[in-house]
């Protein structure tokens, strides 16, 4: 037998390793699950989704894993929300596509971050016999992978459409800013609103905020305002998310005070839509992600029992949000916080 | 436990007795085994393991799948870590790994994406790339005497602007695809059942380390750099030389990581590999590598590797809310140095 000092410090190794490892099973246990499944003989009773998107410390996620977890109660059907890393978007679009499969789930549902690298997953999974459904991004190569429908908006077309909307409104320099650099739709986004400029006659430009400030707004504001100094041309911003949004009307305020710029973001939040009241926002464009995580359970829950589907895309987007229809707009947002953005 | 002993990388010593009665020869066993740098790393793995095999089984982790996917990824941070952590034995940090993985891969994607030249071309300038850096970040710290911590932090934000400043100029983009063909693709991006040649590049690199530092006379100036860097160069130790030479294996393991990852996804991004400045330097500390230098091992390394992949991509499996996955990855982390230094403690013979 081992010494008694010898004894005492290796049981303090295994007492303080078995009181880790409780607590984290006891968190555990009071989680279980980003699923629901509160009927117990719903009709839908035993399927199970696996529905990997964004991180909720994304501002556009969480009206989609809103929307998921309503359908999970509603249908009472299991659905497990997996999550990429934004800060490492390429392998862990990877991983948590593997996760999916390994899982075993009745069916997936998948927004392609990075069409190149999920694409092939997703034929393995129908390969493998589990259904896939794309929601919110891979609307251009869902078709060719085996995957039984998409919904989301054209990404490219509905930045076009805000780009032309913005020259439209009086920009003729419009800068597109892009938050999370390496995600290839944030970049056919900004391609769109180039687009959409030039069909107005004007220019664009593209910000790639370096990785390491964009989840910092003191940083993306400062960022977006030396850009604004240095650029005097610059009389539109295009915003991906709304919290950039905000950062941009900071930006502007602070940096280019004297200048009329007009701004306008993608994807809604409480305090954008009021900055679309007071005009300090030209419009917001909606992809209506709740839209997305509910209606993405409900396809694959109905594929699953039935085989029917919605054939082709299905489009959530894009819903323009101006100073025209702002105030019912307003009232949802007041009556059912986390529905139409985040809060 | 003299710093003899240290350099040499002894197990502590043990005196030797005429006829030791069984349960002390194992004692004595015992604590030369758990005294060994990876003890802690392979206690820890094992438990980890069977832990998530217990609690994910229901979820998956245990089939060859899941298997596949944790394993391909814990290798990748093996070929990171391995380098990563003989440059910690010696003393020195390197936080430029990160922003090397992603130079590469734009480096790679531009030249086999966008002008549709051979990968090799790409992997070729990668590597240049990759001594360049370990040497820019060697030279600096030898001569300048500044802590590595901030030579290495300053080249990855030089690193990462040069990256994004060149792939805006080039092709106006952060994130380039590129579908890659040929003996490039097989050799890194080549899979078996799902588990990737990264595996492979792993063991080579854990045999080629572990010979070298156990068996070489460079490994042994390795150990004696980072126990103590003035002793070790009034013994004849060219502590420069060692350190810059580690300084570019810890870029070339990066650029690998890079080249690798690239060619699986058949996409390129500035912002590829920006995670592994911290979870190489976990799993390697996780290993059983002291954060002060003088102590550690590959294999080391490689068990560290193993259990972070395993716990990154285990919660999953377990059907817990996702947004706690981090703070449970935390939470395993702590666990597991702690066993690590409680360990040390134990065999070293300070309780």
């Amino acid at each position: 037998m081992l010494d008694t000092s010898r004894r005492r410090g290796l049981t303090g190794a295994y007492i303080a390793s078995a009181a880790g490892l409780a607590i984290t099973l006891a968190l555990a246990g009071c989680t279980s699950g980003g699923a629901a499944s509160t009927k117990k003989d719903s009709y839908y009773s035993g399927i199970e989704i696996a529905y990997v998107s964004g991180p909720l410390s994304d501002s556009f996620f969480p009206p989609m894993y809103n929307g998921a977890m309503q359908a999970s109660e509603d249908l009472g059907v299991k659905v497990t929300w997996i999550p990429i890393d934004e800060a490492d978007i390429e392998r862990t679009s990877v991983t948590t596509m593997e996760t999916a499969i390994a899982s075993k789930p009745d069916a997936i549902v998948v927004g392609s971050f990075v069409p190149s690298a999920v694409d092939p997953l997703i034929q393995k999974a129908v390969d493998q016999g589990i259904p896939v459904y794309v929601s919110q991004s891979g609307q251009s190569s869902w078709e060719s992978t085996g995957a039984f429908g998409f919904i989301g908006q054209d990404g490219v077309a509905s930045g076009t459409k805000a780009g032309a909307k913005l020259a439209g409104n009086g920009a003729k320099s419009v800068l597109c800013v892009i938050n999370v650099p390496g995600n290839p739709y944030l970049a056919q986004l900004c391609d769109g609103v180039a687009a959409g400029v030039q069909s107005e006659g004007g220019t664009s430009e593209v910000l790639n905020i370096p990785t390491a400030d964009s989840t910092d707004p003191t940083k993306v504001t400062a960022d977006i305002g030396a850009y604004l100094k240095t650029h005097a041309n610059i009389d539109g911003v295009f915003a991906l998310n709304a919290a950039v949004g905000t950062y941009a009307i900071s930006a502007a305020e602070s940096a280019a005070p004297d200048r009329e710029i007009h701004i306008a973001t993608l994807a809604l939040s409480a305090v954008g839509l009021d900055d679309v009241k007071s005009g300090k926002l030209d419009f917001v464009v909606s992809e209506q992600p709740y839209l997305d995580g509910y209606l993405g359970v409900l396809f694959a829950v109905q594929y699953v029992k039935f085989g029917l589907s919605p054939i082709g895309q299905v489009n959530t987007g894009p819903l323009f949000i101006d100073k025209t229809n702002i105030e019912s707009i307003l009232k949802i947002a007041a009556d059912y916080p986390g529905v139409l953005g985040s809060s | 436990m003299t710093n003899a002993d240290l350099i040499a990388d002894k197990p502590p010593a043990v005196a030797p007795r005429t006829s030791t009665p069984a349960s002390s020869r194992l004692n004595s066993r015992i604590r030369s085994l758990l005294g060994r740098p990876e003890a802690g790393g392979a206690i820890t793995v094992v438990v980890i393991y069977v832990f998530f095999a217990i609690v994910g089984q229901e979820g998956g982790f245990t089939t060859l799948d899941a298997t596949a996917s944790w394993l391909s990824n814990a290798a990748e941070l093996g070929i990171i870590a391995i380098p990563l952590g003989l440059l910690m034995i010696a003393g020195e940090f390197d936080l430029s790994v990160g922003t090397v993985v992603g130079a590469t891969s734009i480096t790679v994607a531009i030249v086999t994406g966008y002008f549709d030249m051979s990968p090799w071309l790409g992997i070729g300038i990668a590597a240049v790339i990759g001594i360049l850096v370990g040497l820019v970040n060697g030279i600096i710290v030898v001569r300048t005497k500044l802590p590595s911590f901030i030579v290495t932090l300053a080249m990855m934000l030089i690193l990462a602007g040069l990256a994004i400043f060149v792939s805006s100029s080039i092709t106006g983009a952060a994130s380039i695809s590129a579908a890659p063909t040929g003996a490039a693709k097989d050799i890194f991006a080549g899979e078996w059942n799902g588990f990737g040649t990264s595996i492979v590049f792993c063991g080579v690199l854990l045999v080629i380390a572990t010979v070298m530092l156990q068996k070489t006379r460079f490994g042994n100036w390795i150990y004696a750099t980072g126990g103590n860097e003035s002793t070790a160069r009034m013994m004849g130790v060219p502590t420069a030389r060692v350190k810059i030479l580690l300084f570019i294996g810890s870029s070339l393991g990066a650029v690998l990581v890079g080249v690798i990852q690239t060619l699986t996804f058949s996409n390129g991004s500035i912002s590829l590999g920006s995670q592994y400045v911290f979870t190489g330097i976990a799993a390697a500390v996780i290993g059983g590598v002291l954060l002060t230098g003088g102590f550690g091992s590959a294999i080391g390394a490689v068990f560290g590797a193993l259990t972070y992949g395993i716990v990154s991509l285990g919660v999953f499996y377990l059907g817990w809310d996702a947004n706690l996955t981090q703070l449970f990855i935390g939470i395993l982390i702590l666990v597991a140095v702690f066993l690590n230094s409680r360990l040390r403690r134990l065999a070293v013979g300070r309780s």
